[in-house]
């Protein structure tokens, strides 16, 4: 399966926060997937946060899906509300049906603040045969929900992400990318860069897999570069070869499990 | 008299607690400056090549060297690599003439003629570790305890092989600055190579309350696992040490997946001592390192000090200040969350179907 993750510049978080369509644009990052025959595609965290309301924003999202019928995109993430609650949310979206939502399980700080809940599980799906699971910006930095969704035998995660603070590459790094490492699923991230509720957010787009499998053995299949002019990144989720990579160093075989058992004392 | 037997009589004699101790009074020890700052803790990291010898004494002197360096720079922590004992291997007698044939068989330039696999051999490297493990736990016992008193210092002894009723382990003790042991760890993830030799794995992960703040010892394969590190956090620990012996070639990426991530996610601060150079044709690579949280380090990297090779013999040593770790602790952004819900039915709902 060709997965795509939408390279978000400063420069679109200008245009956009000045006036130009979301939709618009949305519409220019998935004809791109169209070009590169991509089957799933991530669009940045936070991104949804542009729209006043995040309900119309789903709206016009699966609007435009209908317009993209064979492509799963998960449109990055959102503020939105249920039973007086707000959580930060995302989900994946095909020929104008939702097909999952979830909802961010740990909090940052600065989303302390603005009074957001916390989801209370994980879920998933299938996306052309491959077990797939959305894990949201803030969880990126919390281990235990990637093994929890690597447990459940999820072969990909979709991760829109918005790390505060994130021009140091380190910090990715110690998110997604170490998360991949130690769980050895494929991860999508497409990273937000902007200004939004008063802080800055800054990440890089990057398709990753284990290490075993990559060809500079660095775990990165393809990742945005400072100077690329693409719009998008893409890579081939080959998962017949990530199990290959994973009889290589196969570290859920080594899990203690009654070890864990006081994890969260 | 079968062949272990013989093997461990040997080891015995050749590693005689009354003849280590008589060295050890000889040593004198430079203690240095040891700085007193409340804050600041000076903490010494050991990457080392394996080198084989043919006496204990060779073995004391090569271990005194390190912490006399250590003492010297005011360090009131030395850790030492996993397989710290490997060394010790050379008394054996033939042992350097086998062990030149295999690296030279398992060099790089050798190694795609060869039809073995490492793997084989393991039944008489088996009962040859379990023969070899008690004489060599003993002696650097011994050897640390004797010198960790003689210099006032911590020292964590790199790991060993640990023989108990049901079986071999791969296990250190940190030991006092007056001599005690103040516990052991065992290593909880083994690799396959160590389930191949029959080696087993410990079940419990021990904090200890040293007077720099609280530490844990897991062991190399330990640091791919979150869980390891979130286990002492939740223990209150503040200090990770994470002695490795890499059995493979040194690959930046690769080196990435243990200790680094694991301190930036947890927020303690990490000890990695490293060994390095070839055994019977098995190539050990690593640099030494302390690691801590990206914010509190100086090019926000998460790298207090490291080797600059991941072969030969440094000392890497460092300040670090807890006071730092818990003001981080409180700031950062991405840790310390709680989400009692998620948390409180995680261990059935992640690990019941494994």
């Amino acid at each position: 399966m060709k997965a795509a993750s939408v390279v978000f510049k400063e420069r679109d978080f200008y245009n956009l926060s000045r006036g130009q369509s979301l939709i618009a644009k949305t519409r220019e990052w998935l004809d791109y997937c169209l070009v590169e025959e991509a089957e799933v595609v991530v669009f940045p965290g936070l991104v949804g946060c542009l729209y006043d309301c995040s309900a119309r924003f789903l709206d016009d999202i699966l609007k435009v899906s209908l317009l993209y019928k064979d492509i799963y995109i998960c449109p990055g993430s959102y503020f939105e509300e249920q039973n007086s609650c707000k959580y930060h949310s995302s989900c994946i979206v095909k020929n104008g049906s939702i097909y999952l939502q979830q909802k961010q399980i740990y909090l940052a700080k600065w989303e302390k603040e603005q009074g957001l809940s916390r989801g209370v599980e994980v879920k998933s799906i299938l996306v052309n045969g491959m077990k797939t699971a959305l894990m949201v910006s803030t969880d990126l930095f919390y281990p235990q929900v990637s093994r929890q969704i690597a447990l459940d035998d999820v072969d990909l995660v979709l991760a829109p992400a918005a790390i505060r603070g994130g021009k140091n590459v380190r910090l990715q790094l110690s998110g997604l990318w170490q998360n991949v490492q130690q769980n050895l699923f494929f991860g999508v991230e497409s990273g937000l860069k902007g200004n939004l509720f008063n802080h800055d957010f800054y990440s890089y787009s990057a398709i990753h897999g284990p290490l075993e499998m990559t060809a500079r053995e660095n775990g990165l299949l393809a990742f945005e570069r400072k100077t690329d002019k693409n719009q998008i990144i893409t890579a081939m989720l080959d998962n017949e070869q990530r199990k290959e990579a994973v009889k290589k160093f196969n570290t859920l075989a080594q899990l203690n499990i009654d070890l864990y058992k006081d994890i969260f004392r | 008299m079968e062949m272990g037997r013989v093997i461990e009589c040997y080891f015995n004699r050749k590693l005689n607690p009354k003849r280590i101790k008589k060295y050890l009074e000889e040593i004198n020890p430079n203690l240095g400056y040891r700085e007193r700052d409340q804050d600041h803790i000076v903490v010494s990291c050991v990457q080392r090549s394996i080198k084989l010898v043919g006496r204990i004494e060779e073995y004391i002197d090569l271990v005194d060297s390190f912490i006399s360096q250590a003492a010297k720079r005011g360090s009131g922590l030395i850790v030492f690599p996993e397989y710290n004992f490997f060394d010790l291997l050379g008394i054996l007698p033939g042992i350097r003439s086998i062990n030149a044939y295999l690296n030279k068989k398992f060099s790089p330039a050798e190694r795609n003629n060869s039809t073995d696999g490492s793997n084989k051999g393991n039944a008489f490297l088996q009962e040859f570790f379990f023969s070899v493990a008690k004489p060599i736990q003993n002696a650097i016992e011994i050897i640390m305890g004797g010198l960790a008193r003689k210099y006032r210092i911590y020292v964590y002894t790199g790991s060993y092989l640990i023989r108990e009723e049901d079986g071999l382990y791969n296990g250190g003790a940190i030991i006092s600055p007056q001599g005690e042991i103040l516990g052991v760890q065992k290593k909880l993830h083994l690799t396959d190579f160590e389930e191949g030799l029959g080696i087993k794995r410990g079940d419990f992960l021990n904090v200890f309350q040293l007077d720099i703040g609280k530490v844990a010892c897991p062991i190399c394969m330990d640091a791919t696992y979150f869980e390891t590190f979130k286990l002492a956090r939740s223990l209150g620990c503040d200090l990770v040490i994470l002695p490795i012996a890499n059995n493979e070639e040194y690959n930046l990426f690769r080196a990435l997946r243990g200790i680094w991530p694991r301190v930036q996610e947890s927020y303690v601060f990490g000890l990695k001592p490293s060994l390095n150079g070839w055994l019977c044709g098995l190539h050990f690579t690593g640099k030494a390192g302390i690691f801590a949280p990206l914010e509190i380090t100086d090019r926000k990297d998460g790298i207090i000090s490291m080797a600059k090779k991941d072969e030969g013999d440094f000392m890497i040593t460092g300040r670090i200040n807890l006071k730092d770790l818990y003001r981080v602790r409180q700031n950062d952004e991405y840790y310390g969350d709680v989400n009692t819900e998620f948390e409180k039915n995680y261990f059935i709902n992640t690990y019941k179907g494994v």
